[in-house]
């Protein structure tokens, strides 16, 4: 590299940096309590969960979830009909205008396919959410113990690692 | 003479023997409405001594005899109704790739067996949990050991051809089908679906089986640790 391409390079770093802090100054999205359940080892499935606050006037839409550590992440969510479960995959999750959905055990959570290496309690996925005309956003969640009742609602896990 | 004599005296004999006939038949018919208040007195007794289900439990009256059934357990080991004979049972069908549910639901019955273990041992040490894969297909027997064992080492899974699994649903109300998660459309009965991540719906019930291999309860969810102690619990107590 000559050191004329420097400022060039540096102008055109800024330039992202100042574009995506504008991106990100869009505050209407925040995501709580996300958790992996610790899966079964050579599990090609595992559940992950979170709660999305959405703070704007209107309604916001999860359109699609990746991370770089799953195959494929989809949504889907759990049904009870006739005292039959059934896992329907919902392809669009809106999420109303100044309220909030919980992807919970036993109702909606994101299916994480065929995880690439294989994990353990205490470990973090990166999971990148991507709402209709946003940035994605990224979260953590970390792998949990199986537990019987609901987790506790004490840990906070949203981290922006973009920032 | 002796016959002037002996008319009163047969006359005698006669009323005697009415009587006597009488009275038998008045003594079988105590016996009968004895029995037939000492019947109803049983069935008033029996339905007033025996509690009402708790909510979202459904007991078997009289329990249902399971037929003869042939699976294979995690260990490759055949998995028969014999296995069912001398211990209770908590029964639950799932599927290894089912990855919300099913964990639930074993996690929920892990929490519940350790409940028992402290509260009651005896109980615990004559129960079994068997978790029944309706995905023979995927579910191979390594797999469902690497699944139900993280669970707890002690948790059966068996799984088999479709004709033997329904000798075990089909008695028990349960069922399960394969399905397109998406369009949620069927795949034949049965048959291995020809999409490679189908789903399966299935009972979301628990079936506690008593130690001579009869459905003594249907229990839906939610099932978590504290619910299936209590339920499992009420049901021995009636029985044991």
């Amino acid at each position: 590299m000559t050191k004329r391409g420097w400022p060039k390079g540096l102008g055109l770093l800024m330039g992202m940096m100042i574009f995506q802090s504008a991106a990100w100054a869009d505050e209407s999205i925040s995501i709580d309590n996300a958790w992996v359940r610790d899966a079964p080892p050579h599990a090609e499935m595992s559940a992950g969960y979170l709660t999305i606050m959405n703070h704007s006037d209107q309604a916001r839409t999860l359109t699609s979830i990746s991370s770089p550590q799953f195959q494929k992440v989809e949504a889907h969510k759990t049904e009870m009909v006739n005292g039959q479960v059934r896992m329907l995959r919902e392809d669009n999750v809106t999420v109303p205008a100044h309220g909030s959905l919980e992807f919970k055990p036993g109702g909606y959570h994101l299916m994480l396919i065929h995880p690439l290496h294989e994990l353990k309690i205490g470990d973090r996925v990166e999971l990148h959410l991507q709402f209709k005309g946003a940035q994605p956003l990224t979260v953590e969640a970390q792998i949990r113990d199986t537990a019987d009742e609901m987790p506790p609602h004490d840990m906070h896990k949203m981290h922006d690692m973009n920032m | 003479m002796k016959g002037l004599r002996s008319l009163p005296y047969l006359k005698h004999v006669a009323a005697q023997r009415r009587r006597l006939h009488f009275n038998r038949f008045a003594w079988s018919g105590v016996v009968v409405i004895m029995a037939a208040l000492a019947a109803a007195y049983w069935f008033y007794r029996h339905e007033t001594v025996r509690p009402p289900d708790p909510p979202g439990v459904q007991s078997v009256m009289p329990p249902e005899k399971l037929p003869t059934f042939s699976l294979v357990d995690q260990h490759g080991v055949g998995f028969t109704r014999t296995q069912l004979l001398g211990k209770w049972t908590i029964m639950f069908f799932g599927y290894t790739h089912c990855p919300d549910f099913c964990p639930t639901t074993l996690a929920g019955l892990n929490s519940a067996y350790h409940r028992l273990e402290r509260q009651a041992p005896k109980l615990a040490a004559s129960t079994q949990v068997v978790f029944v894969s309706v995905d023979p297909f995927r579910d191979t027997p390594a797999i469902l050991s690497d699944f139900v064992s993280h669970f707890n080492k002690d948790f059966i899974g068996a799984t088999g051809p479709a004709a033997q699994l329904h000798r075990l649903t089909d008695p028990l109300g349960a069922s399960y089908d394969y399905t397109d998660a998406s369009s949620h459309d069927l795949f034949p009965d049965d048959k291995r679906p020809t999409q490679k991540d189908y789903v399966v719906d299935h009972s979301s019930g628990l079936y506690i089986l008593d130690g001579k291999a009869r459905l003594v309860a249907w229990v839906l969810p939610p099932h978590t640790a504290g619910r299936i102690v209590s339920v499992y619990e009420h049901m021995r107590n009636l029985y044991d």
